[in-house]
């Protein structure tokens, strides 16, 4: 059974078809193709002469550029519902230019919950009512509704949305808890984003989906997450912020599995600079609280990736400082094409050339994002706060947690007993009574269709 | 010298917030950056006056927030809880305020009262009540100064309010309960006074110091320019650096008088092999070396991530991750007997002497 990765970027499908996996530590053996994106035939093709004549299980999809939200987002109304109205909209603006371009209206309505679930305000839904009926006036087509303390009670949000659906059953509404973790700014701004997205994102699914299905009657479609794990067609036209900076957390994942390990400090070498992230089991490396597209701040996990730009040589000395310092493996690879002295390649040979051993290069043949694509797994992620008198109560909690992300990770295709929990932490809250712990919860599992 | 503080300076003084809180208080504070360009980009730039430049009987009061960063993050201010605060406290002190001054120039409280002052159309004293994070909002230099903290006037996101008149540590205990209740997190103006007596009572240069402090954080690395340029701006030097060895709830007992729970976590120093304890309790609290005390509170304790080059914390660390541990040492009215009492290792239920009560 072979597994293919593709992403879709700049008019170009670059394909890995992961032909013999090197899940048991060795090298796996991979394919590499590129055709036209926008032509569905050449695609089929050039996927079908990838396989070779085996039967394809999976094609797993890195659209994250094909979701550019620069590009492909359209104009939403956002509600943000809170106890409090700032009678001069102070401090609720954005300053993103992105984020600015996206919300055609704004509005803010009362209610809310604090972090443990005591409701802070009634809902307005005279007030939520009036700004969907003016959205739906202005010809908008989607409504992201952010609701303070959502991620710990969704009442609100739940209530919003059965309300605006009945009334208004053609204006798409995108709810906050779905999409991010806990922070109402960043939430918001990750939840604009998705409700911007959602018509595209038919498109883009729906195609994918039929593309795959030519490969043969067994094979099926997912995506790659901005975490590096890979979701559902289903999942994706709900959240398809989701897959926002795949790219990155894929080519970590490829970089490691070309090296034939799964702890590594990876190096992805552009022309411009070197992006480091790290592996860890297999997963990356993944932070809430980075810049997404247009330098918004999202409350969605992505790959953490620090740029180091600069020359070749400045690049190569600060990757040598962290891999010396690190007892993982070291891997570096060109993330994009580029021959040439100012090229990836040259970028990545000089930095891999200052760490010993110096096998740290790996020569990915291809695109290492596709490769990652085709190796990604299922998995999710729960972001919540509990309060807990004892430490019986907290565990119990925590369980609660861990069993929703493995009940994801299951709806993401995983192999019936492979889900397992990745982390789960139990973070103390500063400053607020004993008893306040945030937790969150990382789940993964192996898919169905693993590579023989 | 007067300055302006206006949005162009934002990202500085989040970064210099993240630094001087020490930490654990640093954690999710970043909401606070967007939401006050959004404020200055309304009212304009806010002025920065060294209180010496203010006429003596200007009234004044501090400004910060109490409660959970998470919480605030949560349930961002509305921005017009200065005006509540601003009104409670000119109705309790017969004046209305003519500058105000940060509680505490470091995490989310070096950005409140620049929002205070912009909304507020006033001067903002450069100067501060800690230079760092203390959890208990009566542990301030104006307290070791003798003024009242009282009357405390708070304001939660829900705009309910209070104004208490109480001792300090029982203002401390009743709103704390408050913004449990509240939604986690209050707005508060205390230590009403005339700019003349801060004088003594204030820690001058901390909004200034936070900004330039800030601007070494935003230029970035490498590691050695950003480990020097930190040193050059705020004193602080490296305990050690490496990998975080343990993390998690510290088994020691904790006194009911600090809201939050105990964290420990173990480093293990590249260069010297040596083990670096760290105790946080909110923020981080002190430091052993194979067992040694190297390091307490009152003086800073912070943490830099290695990988990203920002200051980092114990709520987005994990076991693995590289750092390197700095050492901050605090204002030196910390370190009188007095000011180590209020703020020492005692203070937080450690039976140890600062390792600078020694020397003295």
């Amino acid at each position: 059974m072979v597994r293919i990765g593709v992403r879709l970027a700049g008019g170009t499908a670059r394909a890995a078809a992961l032909v013999r996996t090197g899940a048991a530590g060795g090298v796996p053996l991979v394919r590499h193709a590129t055709c036209r994106a926008g032509d569905d035939r050449a695609l089929v093709r050039t996927l079908r002469g990838l396989a070779g004549g085996a039967p394809v299980g999976s094609v797993t999809w890195d659209v994250s550029a094909e979701l550019d939200p620069a590009g492909a987002g359209e104009p939403v109304a956002a509600v943000r519902v809170l106890p409090r109205l700032s009678p001069r909209g102070l401090g609720s603006g954005h300053p993103s230019p992105l984020l600015r371009a996206l919300v055609g209206r704004q509005t803010a309505v009362l209610g809310g919950h604090d972090l443990f679930g005591v409701e802070l305000a009634a809902l307005d839904i005279y007030g939520l009512l009036g700004h969907a009926a003016a959205a739906h006036a202005d010809g908008l087509a989607a409504l992201a509704v952010t609701a303070t303390g959502a991620p710990g009670r969704a009442d609100h949000e739940l209530a919003a949305a059965e309300l605006i659906r009945d009334a208004f059953p053609a204006l798409r509404v995108s709810l906050s808890h779905q999409v991010g973790g806990l922070g109402l700014l960043d939430r918001e701004a990750a939840t604009v984003i998705n409700a911007a997205l959602l018509g595209r994102v038919e498109q883009v699914v729906e195609r994918c989906g039929r593309i795959a299905a030519q490969l043969g009657p067994g094979t099926s479609a997912w995506f790659v997450a901005g975490d590096g794990g890979r979701i559902s067609a289903e999942r994706l036209r709900l959240l398809p912020v989701l897959a926002l900076s795949a790219t990155g957390a894929a080519a970590l994942t490829g970089a490691v599995r070309l090296a034939g390990v799964s702890d590594a400090v990876v190096g992805l070498a552009y022309a411009d600079a070197l992006a480091v992230g790290q592996v860890r089991d297999g997963l990356p490396h993944v932070a809430t609280e980075l810049p997404g597209p247009g330098g918004v701040r999202m409350a969605v996990p992505r790959a953490s990736l620090t740029r180091i730009p600069g020359s070749h040589a400045s690049a190569a000395a600060a990757f040598a400082l962290l891999a010396g310092h690190d007892p993982r493996a070291a891997v570096v690879t060109a993330a994009e094409a580029g021959e040439g002295p100012d090229g990836a390649q040259a970028r990545a040979r000089e930095v891999a050339g200052r760490v010993a051993p110096a096998s740290a290069l790996v020569d990915a043949g291809g695109e290492p994002a596709a490769v990652g694509a085709a190796c990604t797994e299922p998995s999710a992620w729960v972001d919540t706060v509990v309060y807990a008198e004892t430490p019986a109560e907290l565990e119990r909690r925590r369980a609660v947690a861990e069993q929703r992300a493995l009940t994801l990770v299951a709806e993401s295709g995983a192999r019936l007993g492979s889900e397992r929990v990745v982390s789960s932490r139990a973070l103390s809250l500063s400053f607020l009574r004993s008893g306040s712990y945030r937790v969150i919860v990382r789940a993964g599992g192996r898919a169905e269709d693993e590579v023989a | 010298m007067t300055a302006e503080i206006g949005v162009a300076d934002v990202p500085a003084l989040l970064a210099g917030a993240e630094f001087y809180s020490t930490s654990a208080a640093g954690e999710g504070i970043e909401f606070a950056g967007p939401w006050l360009e959004d404020i200055l980009a309304h009212t304009g730039p806010v002025r920065l006056v060294p209180a010496a430049e203010l006429p003596p009987d200007t009234p004044c009061a501090a400004i910060g927030g109490m409660g959970s960063t998470t919480a605030m993050a949560e349930l961002p201010p509305s921005g017009d809880e200065p005006v509540t605060l601003a009104r409670s406290l000119a109705m309790a002190g017969g004046r209305r305020l003519g500058a105000v001054m940060p509680l505490n120039a470091a995490s989310v409280n070096a950005l409140f009262p620049v929002a205070a002052a912009a909304v507020l159309g006033l001067p903002l004293i450069d100067c501060d009540g800690m230079g760092r994070v203390f959890p208990l909002i009566h542990q301030t230099t104006y307290e070791l100064a003798g003024l009242s903290l009282s009357p405390l006037a708070v304001v939660s996101a829900g705009h309910d309010s209070l104004l208490l008149d109480t001792g300090s540590a029982r203002a401390e205990q009743l709103a704390r309960s408050m913004a449990q209740a509240a939604g986690g997190w209050l707005m508060c103006g205390m230590y009403q006074t005339r700019a003349g007596r801060l004088r003594d009572a204030a820690i001058h240069g901390s909004v200034s110091r936070v900004l330039e402090v800030g601007r070494v954080l935003c230029e970035g690395g490498p590691l050695d320019r950003l480990l020097r340029g930190l040193a050059g701006a705020a004193g602080a030097s490296v305990l050690g650096g490496g990998r975080v060895v343990e993390i998690g709830p510290s088994v020691r007992q904790a006194g009911t008088v600090y809201p939050g729970n105990p964290v420990g976590m173990v480093v293990h120093d590249l260069g010297t092999g040596r083990l670096i304890r760290l105790e946080a309790h909110n923020e981080l609290v002190l430091a052993l070396a194979d067992g040694a005390l190297v390091a307490a509170v009152p003086d800073l304790l912070c943490l830099l991530d290695r990988g990203t080059l920002r200051m980092t914390g114990t709520e987005r660390l994990a076991a693995g991750d590289l750092v390197d541990v700095l050492r901050v040492p605090a204002a030196p009215v910390w370190h009188s007997v007095p000011g180590l009492a209020l703020g020492g290792p005692g203070a937080f239920g450690f039976p140890l002497r600062h390792p600078g009560e020694g020397a003295r």
